[in-house]
C-alpha cells in the first residue's frame, strides 16, 4: 500500500481504505462485499497516489474467522494490472484504428465500383453509337480505332471488376462451414462447359473431396483455378483436366487441379501469384492478372497455401491446402 | 405497349442518353419519363411539385431506378416507393453501375423486384435492356392503379 499510495505506514495506518482509490464507493463496496460474500475475487480498482501516479489493481480478499466462528479480520491482496490493462487498452484502440482503415477501404471500393464504371460505360456506348451511326461513312483504319477503345474500356471494366474482387475476398468475413468440394467442382466445371460448348475437355473430379472454409470464397478459387485450366488448354483439340487431392511431401494433403494446356516456364512460378503479373500475352490468352492473387488470399485466410508445377506446352498444377482438408477415399500416397 | 410509361431515374445525362438509345434499338416505344434525381422522381410518383396537376393513370408500368443520385439517393427512393400506399406496389427494377453485396442486400431487402448491373459492353447493354422490356412491359401483368 505505501507503493501504491506513496504514504507512509504510519500515515497509513487508521486511515480509511477508500480514500486512496480514485472511486472511494467501489472501494467501499468492495469491503461490504467481502463482508457480507466472505471473499472478493478480481475486483478491479484504481489506486492514486499522493503524486497523482495511478495504478490499476485487482484486488483479492477474504475474511477470516477464529475457533470459534467469530470474524477476525480480512485478508487482503491487490496484484497491479496496470501493465495488463494498458496492453489491452493498446489493443482496443488498434482494433478501432484497424476498423476505421476497413471502413475507408471498403468506401473506397464502394465509389470505385460506382463511380469509375460510369465514364467506361460512355466511352463504349458512344464508340459503339458511331459506329452504328456513321460507320458507313468511317474508312476502315478508323473504324478499327474505335473497336480497339472499345476493347480497351471493356478491358479496363473487366481490371476494375477484378480489383474490387480481390479486395472484397480481404474484407469479407468469412463463414466458415463443411462445404463439399467435389460438387463446388461439378457446379463450376458445369458452367464452364456451358460458356464454351464448343470445347472438348475430358473432365475428371475426384468424388467425396470436402473442406471446412467459407464456401463463397472457395468457390472463387474453384472459380479461377478450373477456368484457367479451360483457358489455357483453349488451343488442344481435346483437353484433359482433372481436380483431385494428393499427398505433398511438404505441405500434407493438398487439393490440386490439373490441365495439359501451355503451362508455364518454371523460373516464373513465384511471379504467378502476384497481382498484374502475367506469364502470357493479351492477344494470346486474355486476362487481367489478378485472377491468380485473389486465390492466394483466399487460402491464406483459411491458413492454407497455394503453390503451382509447370512445363512450357506440357501443362500446369495448380496445389492448394486447407488446413481442414478430408478425402472420403483415403488420400492417395503418391502424386497422380 | 406503348402506353405504358417507363420511369428512368438518372442523373447522369450520358446513361440517360445511352439508355434511351438501347430502348430505341429494341423497338421499345413506349413513353419515357426521365427524373434527374430523387426528388424528381418521387415528385412524378405522387404527382406533387414539377408533377402538380399529374393524375395517377400517369404512374408508371415500371422504374428503372439508379442507385446513386443526388438530394434524394435511389434506395430512398425505393423505400418512399414502398411506403406510400399510392406507389408501394410499383415494380421498380434497379439498373445501377455496382454488384456491391450492401446495394445488393438493400435494395432486396426495401423491396426491389430486380437488380440490373450494367455492363461497360453497350451491346451487352442493348442485350439487358431487350430481356428488361419485354419482361416488364409485356410479360409481366403490373398491378391495378388504384385510385
Amino acid at each position: 500500500m505505501e507503493a501504491l499510495t506513496g504514504c507512509t505506514r504510519d500515515e497509513l495506518i487508521g486511515a480509511p481504505f477508500k480514500n486512496y482509490f480514485t472511486d472511494p464507493e467501489r472501494a467501499e463496496t468492495s469491503i461490504k462485499l467481502v463482508l457480507s460474500e466472505k471473499k472478493v475475487t478480481n475486483y478491479e480498482l484504481t489506486a492514486r497516489a499522493r503524486d497523482g501516479r495511478e495504478t490499476v489493481v485487482s484486488y483479492n480478499a477474504t475474511t477470516f474467522y477464529d475457533r470459534d466462528r467469530r470474524l477476525q479480520g480480512v485478508f487482503a491482496a491487490a496484484r497491479d494490472v496496470t501493465e495488463s490493462k494498458r496492453v489491452e487498452e493498446e489493443i482496443r484502440t488498434l482494433n478501432a484504428e484497424l476498423t476505421s482503415a476497413n471502413k475507408e477501404l471498403e468506401a473506397f471500393s464502394y465509389s470505385v465500383s460506382h463511380d469509375l464504371r460510369a465514364p467506361l460505360r460512355s466511352i463504349d456506348g458512344f464508340s459503339q453509337a458511331f459506329l452504328d451511326d456513321f460507320g458507313s461513312t468511317v474508312p476502315e483504319e478508323g473504324r478499327e480505332n474505335l473497336e480497339r477503345v472499345r476493347r480497351a474500356t471493356q478491358r479496363m471494366g473487366q481490371l476494375i471488376d477484378d480489383m474490387l474482387l480481390l479486395s472484397r475476398v480481404t474484407r469479407r468475413e468469412m463463414h466458415m462451414q463443411e462445404t463439399d468440394i467435389s460438387a463446388l467442382a461439378a457446379d463450376v466445371t458445369g458452367e464452364l462447359a456451358l460458356d464454351n460448348p464448343q470445347r472438348d475437355v475430358q473432365l475428371t473430379i475426384e468424388p467425396g473431396m470436402a473442406a471446412t472454409g467459407d464456401p463463397q470464397l472457395l468457390r472463387i478459387v474453384l472459380v479461377n483455378l478450373l477456368g484457367n485450366a479451360w483457358k489455357f488448354t483453349s488451343r488442344r483439340q481435346h483437353a484433359h483436366v482433372s481436380m483431385g487431392t494428393v499427398r505433398d511431401p511438404e505441405h500434407g494433403p493438398a487439393f490440386f487441379v490439373r490441365d495439359d494446356g501451355v503451362g508455364f516456364d518454371a523460373k516464373y512460378k513465384e511471379k504467378l501469384f502476384v497481382a498484374f503479373q502475367r506469364l502470357h500475352a493479351q492477344e494470346e490468352f486474355p486476362g487481367t492478372g489478378i485472377g491468380l492473387a485473389t486465390i492466394q488470399r483466399v487460402i491464406r485466410r483459411h491458413g492454407g497455401d497455394v503453390w503451382a508445377e509447370g512445363e512450357v506446352d506440357r501443362g500446369a498444377t495448380f496445389y492448394f491446402t486447407i488446413p481442414d482438408l478430408h478425402v472420403s477415399c483415403p488420400v492417395k500416397g503418391k502424386q497422380p | 405497349m406503348s402506353d405504358k410509361i417507363i420511369l428512368l431515374v438518372e442523373d447522369n445525362p450520358d446513361d440517360v442518353a445511352l439508355t434511351l438509345r438501347a430502348l430505341r434499338k429494341n423497338n421499345i416505344a413506349n413513353e419515357v419519363v426521365v427524373a434527374r434525381d430523387g426528388e424528381e422522381a418521387l415528385e412524378y410518383l405522387t404527382a406533387t411539385g414539377r408533377y402538380e396537376g399529374y393524375t395517377l393513370t400517369d404512374l408508371p408500368q415500371v422504374v428503372l431506378l439508379d442507385l446513386k443520385l443526388p438530394k434524394v439517393g435511389g434506395l430512398e427512393v425505393l423505400r418512399a416507393i414502398r411506403a406510400n400506399p399510392q406507389t408501394r406496389l410499383r415494380p421498380v427494377v434497379v439498373l445501377t453501375s455496382s454488384s456491391e453485396e450492401r446495394d445488393v442486400i438493400a435494395s432486396y431487402d426495401l423491396g426491389a423486384n430486380s437488380y440490373i448491373r450494367k455492363p461497360v459492353d453497350f451491346n451487352q447493354f442493348v442485350e439487358a435492356v431487350r430481356e428488361l422490356g419485354l419482361y416488364w412491359l409485356v410479360l409481366n401483368q403490373a398491378p391495378p392503379v388504384n385510385r
